[in-house]
């Protein structure tokens, strides 16, 4: 096991403007480290407005950094350079529709990515565009078809098809599964866990539902107020919380307690 | 008793391709002072249920129903003016987005106090005011805003959601409703708040005997407190029964699968394959004809292009040929 | 491969379809697109169709009423004026003026102000808000009344028109491309692309322009009846188009004086006037609606 992501002192501020004089600095995100394996999966907990989004999207590229350092396999990420990062980390957003292009269709966007980040001819493209629908589950036909005639759950996929097209080490997913529906939920979930464990990929994700945390995280990351509470593996956390935070984040839920039922097959 | 009494209760909705049926056949039973949880994904038309009861009709809506009866009410016999008066009086109802309901240009405490009837203030003309804000006070610390100037003085955009949604609340009960529609009201928020409002919501309920029917898409959210449960899938009603007993012992498949995802129980081996159903919510242009779970039911048979009937097993009903526990035909 | 034939009944058709075919629902914008088609073909062939020289008087001929008057010839199908000109080669020829010049104004006005509209759509900071702001000062000033100034610097003159409405087009398209823009950039489709390492042209030109084309649809369409209407306006002001040229606005000026003896010197040109404007409009509006429709109809 290597260390895949390392994150030295990465910290957010932004200025709040009003008026002409110099804005107030807020800061979002104090100074955090912490370091991730291949093929784990690091799961950010918080309350709102507790930074989780930021570190997401700081991580992914969206956003730039005040200072600190990202590193990927030892080497630096430039915050400007996206074509270095969009190889190695892919970012999922929260609602899949507003995250795909409404007037393009699902092919050519799936093409951006790889028109940009490879030499490849027009027929190696388009056949693994199709590869990549086929391993999250659509069709060949959804190529031509556009985001709105997708059922929410397909939106999803596409924006997972995104992610992975480009064989990243790294996915990062911002609340990507708050806005599905149990079943569809369930779904996306074991498609996730699938592909990470056909493809190595190390998996963060901001969610604030202890049960998915609990299913699929390796480490968990407490965040408060921009400040980094606890971290941990997920077993440690869940037997010996050391902050009350954590106790009521992963406890908050799961009152009933439910025989399971064996008779629903896959 | 059953203050609210829905007996195959259909909508359709006329759209570009045609009548589409949203809500087929569709029963539901509530009794006074009772916590209901209607649980359905998107597409079931839960919120289309809460609007006919209500009577937020569009006229393009095609409603039709053995019974429809509220209280002592035949609610489709009444006339337009005559039903709204029965809704306001009665019934009341609050949003997933509580902020956006609210007036964002008039004061929180502006619109608790209309919100507050005239009709059952002591006094005369003259001590009103202050007997509305004497009111909108008590309302305020009954939903558990103890610092009720500083909030009844902000705007809505200047509240947090979970303050927001108690504000809701605080205007939904203000005259007093029977009935309580919660149309998936934590849905956006944190688990500490919305374990807030549920204990607040199930206080209410005990307390002033108000029938809440609480509509959520997911199994998690069902509160201990709620007594009863129905599972709608598309429009049609899958499993109805007691809370613990469908909990325990679900009959139909969609309530087994929708359990097995759900609850994740402290069991599971982690990253395990999740149990689910496969395929997709089908659109309401495509809608499978007879049980609509159909095509993503591990139990489909061929009997199941005939819609079934609603059966009984114990306490639950449900709808379904091939359900998961062996039920006798005869029962 | 992609088999697409052997469970698919319902195939989608091409965006441009589909958007004629929503268009095609509508009576009002089919009707004005024939006319604006035939308004078209009109202009382009003006010299060819029309039955004589716009500037041949008939001495024998002087306010002649249309031909479905009693006293009308069948010669001269719309009349003549009061120097004996035929209407209708008049109206024909005029169409080059009033439909044909707002057309090349529009375009010449649309390309640059797109282009400027992306650019500062793209940037942003101080380069940003002082163009912004200028543009504020600029269209806070009525379009013609912007057109009688540059004309009153320049001098009345056909090309000096041509800048005029040009110059006074170019700050309306700024302002609503670098809106749309600014609106579009910051949705998280945009950062999606942005994080697949798009370059910044490709960027604007494959995935923001497409989600603006109802902005440049309706402002083109704003556009060209603006300049149609204002050209005719300086013609009818004496400011525009000089006088023989059969510029619609410009024989609606000199009808004035005749306007009891011979209405139909006014009343023809001001219906070619209305049909066409009208027909844009309504053109420009359905196009608009259909584009919105196809991403919201599921």
């Amino acid at each position: 096991m290597s260390k895949v992501l390392e994150v030295f002192d990465l910290t957010k501020y932004y200025y709040h403007k009003t008026g002409w004089l110099p804005g107030k600095k807020i800061c979002a995100l104090e100074p955090i480290s912490f370091s991730l394996e291949r093929g784990e999966t690091l799961a950010i907990m918080g309350e709102t407005g507790s930074g989780k989004s930021t570190i997401a999207k700081l991580i992914a590229g969206a956003e730039v950094p005040s200072n600190g350092d990202i590193f990927l396999n030892g080497q630096r990420l430039d915050p400007h350079n996206y074509r270095q990062r969009c190889q190695n980390i892919r970012m999922i957003f929260q609602d899949a529709l507003r995250s795909l292009n409404p007037e393009t269709s699902v092919g050519t966007q799936l093409m951006e990515p790889l028109h940009f980040n490879t030499d490849w001819d027009q027929d190696k493209k388009t056949g693994h565009v199709i590869e990549t629908l086929r391993k999250v589950g659509l069709l060949a036909d959804h190529y031509d078809f556009y985001p709105h005639m997708l059922s929410s759950g397909q939106q999803q996929r596409v924006c997972i098809a995104r992610a992975i097209i480009l064989e990243p080490q790294i996915v990062v997913a911002d609340e990507a599964f708050v806005a599905l529906d149990p079943s569809i939920r369930a779904q996306i979930i074991n498609l996730i866990l699938d592909l990470q464990h056909d493809m190595e990929i190390s998996f963060i994700f901001v969610t604030h539902s202890a049960e998915i945390v609990k299913h699929i995280a390796d480490k968990i990351l407490i965040m408060h107020h921009g400040r980094l509470v606890e971290f941990g593996t997920t077993d440690a956390l869940i037997k010996n919380p050391q902050q009350e935070l954590t106790k009521n984040l992963l406890h908050a839920e799961s009152k009933h307690n439910v025989l399971t039922h064996s008779t629903i097959q896959e | 008793m059953n203050i609210l009494d829905i007996r195959n209760l259909s909508i359709e909705i006329e759209t570009s391709g045609g009548p589409v049926r949203v809500i087929d056949k569709l029963s539901l039973q509530l009794a006074e002072g009772e916590i209901h949880t209607l649980i359905g994904e998107s597409g079931s038309g839960k919120s289309l249920l809460a609007k006919a009861i209500l009577g937020f009709i569009n006229p393009r809506w095609k409603i039709t129903a053995d019974r429809l009866w509220w209280r002592q009410y035949d609610l489709l016999a009444l006339s337009r003016a005559q039903r709204r008066q029965v809704t306001g009086r009665d019934m009341a109802m609050i949003f997933q987005n509580p902020g956006s309901y609210l007036d964002p240009n008039t004061t929180v405490g502006e619109q608790l106090r209309e919100s507050v009837p005239a009709r059952d203030l002591p006094g005369t003309i003259l001590t009103r005011r202050k007997q509305v804000q004497k009111r909108a006070e008590e309302l305020m610390h009954r939903v558990g805003i103890k610092d009720h100037d500083a909030i009844m003085g902000s705007y809505p955009f200047e509240l947090s959601d979970g303050v927001a949604q108690k504000v809701s609340i605080a205007m939904a009960i203000a005259h007093r409703p029977k009935l309580l529609i919660a149309d998936e009201p934590t849905t956006a928020m944190e688990p500490s708040m919305r374990a807030q409002i549920y204990r607040l919501l199930a206080k209410l309920s005990a307390g002033d005997g108000m029938s809440i029917l609480m509509i959520t898409q997911d199994l998690t959210a069902v509160i201990p407190e709620s007594q009863r449960i129905s599972l709608v899938y598309c429009g049609q009603l899958m499993e109805t029964g007691p809370t613990e007993d469908v909990m325990r012992e679900p009959v139909q498949p969609y309530t087994g699968a929708m359990l097995s995802t759900s609850l994740f129980n402290s069991d599971t081996e982690p990253k395990s394959r999740l149990p689910t159903l496969s395929g997709a919510i089908p659109t309401l242009q495509h809608m499978p004809i007879g049980c609509r779970l159909g095509p993503r039911c591990p139990n489909a048979r061929r009997a199941c292009i005939e819609q079934p009937p609603l059966r009984s097993y114990k306490k639950h009903q449900f709808a379904c040929h091939y359900p998961l526990i062996e039920v006798d035909s005869h029962e | 491969m992609r088999n697409a034939s052997i469970y698919f009944q319902q195939r989608e058709p091409s965006p441009l379809r589909q958007i004629w075919l929503h268009m095609n629902t509508n009576p009002y914008a089919v009707a004005a697109l024939y006319i604006l088609g035939i308004l078209m073909v009109i202009m382009v062939f003006s010299p060819l169709i029309t039955p004589y020289s716009p500037d041949q008087q008939f001495a024998d001929a002087i306010s002649h009423p249309p031909s479905w008057h009693d006293e009308g010839e069948i010669r001269f199908l719309f009349g003549t004026d009061d120097l004996g000109r035929d209407l209708l080669s008049r109206i024909i020829a005029g169409s080059v003026y009033s439909l044909g010049y707002p057309i090349l104004a529009v375009a010449i006005a649309a390309t640059i102000g797109i282009t400027i509209g992306a650019w500062a759509g793209m940037s942003s900071g101080v380069q940003s808000s002082t163009l912004n702001h200028m543009l504020d000062v600029i269209l806070s000033i009525p379009s013609l009344l912007m057109a009688l100034v540059i004309i009153a610097i320049l001098g009345p003159a056909l090309h000096n028109v041509m800048i005029a409405i040009t110059l006074v087009l170019i700050p309306q398209f700024i302002h609503s491309v670098h809106n749309a823009i600014y609106d579009e950039r910051y949705k998280e489709y945009v950062t999606a692309s942005r994080l697949n390492g798009c370059s910044r042209w490709y960027l604007l030109t494959r995935v923001i322009f497409p989600n603006i084309t109802t902005v440049v649809v309706m402002q083109l369409t704003l556009a060209l009846s603006t300049a149609i209407l204002d050209i005719a306006a300086l013609g009818f002001l004496g400011l525009g188009v000089q006088p023989p040229a059969p510029e619609w606005g410009t024989m609606l000026a000199r009808s004035l004086d005749q306007v009891y003896l011979s209405p139909w010197t006014m009343v023809l040109p001001g219906m070619a006037l209305f049909l066409t404007i009208l027909s844009i409009n309504v053109l420009g509006d359905s196009i608009r609606t259909a584009i919105h429709e196809r991403v919201r109809s599921v």
